[in-house]
């Protein structure tokens, strides 16, 4: 008896296995939707305006390197690569730097009524709280991503 | 299928090894490139198969065995109920890392809650009418009730999942809300109902009746003090009224807690050193937890935490392991279910519990670092290398179990065998 429920249970195993499969291709087209869409989208927030500088700033970056490794690595890698939240490779190509500051500093606001960042998070599952970072700070950071993606 | 309470308490540990598996594979996503794995959907099946294939396994297998009468044990329901417990579970094992929330995990899961809720409705009339003391029967039923209840959170995070609107309230509350009344109701009540049903005839009545206060308050202040996951969002103000009664309340309870810790301390002042480690350890967390949790009534500490996920992270597995799975061990270990003359038993719980002190450490430690905006990029590599500590222990632990545990029933059987004395069917089954 026990071996008929060892193999039932086999059986279903592959199964799930194949049906979940093909059933991870539509997240995948969402996800490069969402990264293609917007450029012009600055996201909502005070941040109308962003200067930046070339080349960039090292000491910012330098500064916004520290506020990465003490709040965001635990959900966030600098590769491509998805982890409780996106990855930041590329973020400064597909975001304008308006929108990542204000994402940044005004998270709970941007995750209930910004349509990318819904999308987002739809796609990662999971919601991020706002992590209490003020706007010099997310200056340091957006400084930091630049670098990341090799920006001069 | 009859099966015993060994049989069941083999397969918990082994899921409790898989559980490690998984957490190992979690931690190695966050450093090297695993671009298979969607950190998120292993991450469901991690606390899904943790909460269900470990740690509710093994609690509601021990409720069964320890608080009913011998005639009540042999009802096969329960039997089923076990079976469809550990076969949903898997199944979550082998649907969310692949898909996450999808069609069938949410069916599967569904599946599993139904199991809990018929688990509770047998056991709820079952203990009823089984001899356990006052204390024991509120903590049981009131720990299954909360188990019933949680369910409520997790439709609802189901619902949003399947509807996939995240809207922050709702999402947060039914999160926090779900696992408050797994952690703080039905793990923790239950622990306590086993302990109790185990030493509570030991002590004098007046002990017993400090311990029946306990156990009411504690039981009591499990309402009230789920709206302390609410008090972030700054709802009405009966909700921060019901917030404060339930902080008052936990605080309260561990007042009336230390009474009952010194008599249990005194209890067990002969017992081996192991014990004592592994017991304290788990008793240590539960006072942190209620400490912690009733502190974040206060606004600041509120807001620091539930943004901090290292935070989150530490307490829940100050919850889950150290508390509860810490508990469990040292019960297994206490009851014989694993063979503590073993020196390897021996090892392995305390592999198991040293691991689960570091990476309690770590996780504290990468939170306040965070707090205090310190660059910390050699936590997730020590934290890598608690989940492989973690692993260790728990594969030992299932290693002491195959190789010591049915030799102990052998040898049972043969001083029976020598006395004369020929085991009953059940007899036998309650090892």
């Amino acid at each position: 008896m026990r071996k008929k429920i060892l193999t039932a249970i086999a059986v279903c195993t592959l199964f799930l296995i194949v049906k979940c499969g093909t059933d991870t291709q539509p997240t995948t087209t969402t996800q490069s939707t969402v990264a293609k869409k917007d450029t012009v989208d600055n996201g909502i927030g005070q941040f109308k305006d962003v200067k930046l500088t070339h080349p960039l700033d090292q000491g910012m970056a330098g500064k916004g390197e520290d506020i990465y490794k003490a709040k965001c690595i635990a959900c966030h890698k600098l590769t491509t690569e998805k982890l409780v939240g996106p990855g930041w490779k590329g973020v400064t190509d597909r975001r304008t730097p308006e929108w990542i500051m204000n994402f940044i500093t005004n998270t709970n606001v941007m995750l209930d009524s910004d349509l990318v960042a819904q999308q987002l998070m739809v796609v990662c599952v999971a919601r991020m709280p706002n992590q209490n970072v003020n706007n010099d700070d997310a200056r340091f950071v957006l400084e930091f991503l630049r670098k990341n993606d090799g920006k001069n | 299928m009859m099966k015993s309470k060994n049989f069941w308490i083999s397969l918990s540990l082994l899921n409790l090894c898989i559980v490690t598996v998984l957490g190992v594979i979690l931690r190695s996503k966050a450093l090297f490139d695993l671009p298979i794995i969607d950190y998120n959907h292993l991450l469901n099946a991690h606390s899904h198969f943790a909460f269900g294939g470990w740690v509710t396994l093994a609690l509601m297998v021990l409720l069964m065995h320890t608080l009913l009468t011998e005639s009540q044990k042999q009802k096969s329901i329960y039997q089923f109920v076990f079976w469809s417990i550990f076969v949903t579970v898997w199944g979550l094992l082998f649907t969310f890392p692949f898909s996450g929330y999808n069609t069938w995990s949410t069916y599967i899961s569904t599946l599993f809650t139904f199991t809990t809720y018929i688990f509770s409705w047998v056991f709820i009339r079952d203990v009823l009418k089984a001899k356990v003391s006052k204390t024991v029967l509120i903590l049981s039923i009131a720990s299954v009730f909360c188990m019933v209840l949680s369910s409520a959170g997790s439709f609802t995070l189901g619902y949003l999942f399947a509807t996939k609107s995240l809207k922050a309230i709702l999402y947060r509350d039914a999160l926090f809300s779900y696992l408050h009344l797994q952690y703080n109701g039905f793990f923790t009540l239950a622990v306590f109902a086993l302990l109790f049903q185990k030493i509570e005839s030991k002590f004098s009545v007046e002990v017993q009746k400090k311990i029946y206060r306990f156990a009411l308050v504690l039981v009591i202040s499990i309402l009230p003090s789920m709206f302390l996951s609410y008090h972030w969002h700054d709802p009405s103000f009966l909700f921060h009224v019901i917030a404060y009664i339930g902080s008052a309340l936990l605080l309260i309870s561990f007042g009336l807690f230390i009474p009952v810790l010194k008599a249990i301390l005194k209890l067990y002042k002969s017992v081996p050193i192991l014990f004592k480690f592994i017991g304290g350890l788990s008793l240590g967390a539960f006072m942190l937890k209620m400490f912690l949790q009733s502190f974040t009534i206060i606004n600041f500490f509120g807001n620091l935490v539930f943004g901090d996920r290292p935070i989150i992270m530490g307490f829940l597995h100050l919850v889950f392991l150290g508390f509860v799975s810490l508990f469990l061990l040292a019960y297994f270990a206490k009851t014989g279910l694993l063979n503590t003359e073993k020196t390897f038993t021996k090892v392995s719980l305390v592999v198991f519990a040293m691991g689960a002190l570091l990476n309690e450490t770590l996780l504290w430690a990468q939170g306040f670092a965070a707090m205090l905006i310190q660059s910390s990029d050699i936590f997730p590599w020590l934290l890598w290398g608690a989940g492989i500590w973690l692993f260790i222990g728990a594969a030992l632990i299932g290693i002491a179990r195959i190789i010591s545990v049915p030799s102990v029933v052998a040898e049972k059987k043969k001083a029976q065998v020598r006395e004369g004395f020929s085991p009953s069917i059940p007899e036998l089954k309650r090892f």
